[in-house]
């Protein structure tokens, strides 16, 4: 398991890029919709360093609008790369606090990787996706 | 407790959670029938749900509702 990953959420990814370009990050990943996750989703990196998601949620994707509102642009989410999605998925749910959001699903910014999210009182939310 | 008590103080929580006072929750109810409803205040709703009742879901008992009715059947096992 490695740390893909940190997800922000933002009002307008490319304004984003601009300012993350201060700090040294490049465009990894051009800007993709995932109608599943009502978020359109690009990457920025920087060498040898794991990446940054940006993630610019969809009008009617309400929970994240909110949380955009309240916040602003903010981190929200770690992302670890994993071998397998479905057996960390089926460990994680046996664990006491830890929370499926959701059953794994495919991720149109991962190539249809699959994908699934935890809450966990002490670390927020985690996302796996899978190698 | 009464599961329409239940079902009562799960509405509060609702309402106070999604921040929308004018949501009106039946046992048939599902995530499509509320527009703030999402994965991620799913677990902001069973967060407040378990604070306030002092109970604890296990990931196959989130996981296993259907509807409210069947998160108001488990709340009132515990």
């Amino acid at each position: 398991m490695k740390l893909h990953h940190i997800g922000y959420v933002i009002e307008h990814i490319e304004e984003a890029q601009q300012n993350f370009e201060a700090l040294g990050y490049k465009v990894a990943q051009a800007p993709v919709n995932d109608d599943i996750q009502k978020c359109r989703i690009a990457f920025i990196a920087r060498d040898g360093e794991p990446m940054i998601e940006l993630v610019e949620p969809y009008e009617n994707n309400k929970s994240l609008r909110k949380m955009l509102t309240q916040r602003g642009n903010t981190p929200y989410h770690m992302c670890y790369e994993v071998e397998n999605v479905e057996a960390l998925f089926d460990e994680l749910s046996e664990k006491e606090g830890w929370m499926p959001l959701f059953r794994p699903v495919e991720a149109a910014a991962f190539e249809n990787r699959l994908i699934t999210y935890f809450y966990n009182a002490q670390l927020g939310y985690v996302e796996f996706v899978n190698r | 407790m009464e599961k329409n008590q239940i079902l009562e103080e799960v509405q509060e929580i609702f309402r106070e959670v999604l921040d929308n006072e004018e949501i009106e929750l039946e046992n048939e109810t599902t995530a499509d029938d509320i527009e703030e409803w999402d994965s991620l205040t799913h677990i902001q709703l069973i967060v407040a749900i378990e604070k306030h009742f002092k109970i604890k879901f296990t990931s196959k008992e989130i996981l296993s509702w259907q509807n409210v009715g069947e998160m108001i059947d488990c709340i009132a096992t515990k």
